[in-house]
């Protein structure tokens, strides 16, 4: 099965990106592929828990479609969010660069970052 | 381990040193793939190029110019952009055939000032692209 990642460094509320990522998203989805998201540096605010509006819900939207996603653990705590403060269903990686670059180089057959 | 694995991953870098956290990013992000054993290629573009500034001195922030220096030394190849690195004042003469880069006594040694076109010659490589940063 084709394999879609996806690594995300900024936050949702900066512009319509995460409308982009959600597009890229749904189409994968439609056509069957896996799709993993990688939540980097600033990109673990994404995962934050009670978020409000679309933009702050799109990892729950990508998590509803059946997308498996990974936040960072130094960046969600240089941010004081604890593991607890993260949606539920987003796994918290201690390596999420080590665990990105064997999923990029081994399994996906794209990747893309913001 | 060293380049074993023989797949390669490209790395473009738009965003400048110490503006955010990109720069940072894609050398931690090369050092990984580094130890894992891939080999790694990266292009430095548009305000990208503000990384290979020689003597930077962060004093809270990780040194971008020493990383790309120790991520040379583990095997990365860092080239940057001709034109974007003669924009900002880098480019002291014509290329250099000897020294296969553009010269500059502002860049670090570990970074190549080199035709957009090397790029190209990247992707052909590549295994896989990643980007950081808007240009």
């Amino acid at each position: 099965m084709s394999r879609l990642c996806l690594l995300i460094m900024k936050p949702p509320h900066t512009d319509d990106d995460m409308d982009r990522m959600c597009g890229l998203l749904n189409s994968a989805k439609e056509r069957g592929w896996d799709v993993v998201i990688y939540l980097l540096g600033d990109g673990v605010y994404c995962a934050k828990k009670g978020q409000r509006g679309h933009l702050g819900n799109s990892m729950m939207t990508a998590l509803g479609k059946g997308a498996e996603i990974n936040a960072n653990l130094k960046d969600l705590l240089a941010r004081a969010i604890p593991p607890e403060n993260v949606m539920p269903g987003v796994k918290v990686l201690e390596d999420l660069e080590g665990a990105f670059i064997e999923d990029v180089m081994e399994k996906a057959s794209r990747v893309v970052s913001w | 381990m060293v380049n074993e694995k023989g797949k390669m991953l490209t790395l473009m870098l738009f965003s400048g040193p110490y503006a955010s956290q990109y720069a940072d990013h894609m050398c931690r992000i090369a050092k990984k793939a580094l130890d894992k054993g891939y080999r790694v290629e990266i292009f430095l573009y548009g305000d990208g190029v503000h990384s290979q500034l020689k003597g930077q001195n962060p004093k809270m922030f990780f040194n971008i110019g020493e990383a790309l220096t120790e991520l040379t030394a583990k095997g990365a190849i860092i080239k940057s952009c001709q034109r974007c690195s003669g924009a900002r004042g880098y480019i002291e003469g014509e290329f250099d055939e000897k020294l296969d880069r553009y010269p500059s006594s502002k860049a670090i040694d570990a970074v190549k000032i080199y035709s957009l076109y090397s790029f190209v010659d990247m992707i052909d490589r590549t295994d896989h692209l990643l980007t950081f940063g808007s240009a």
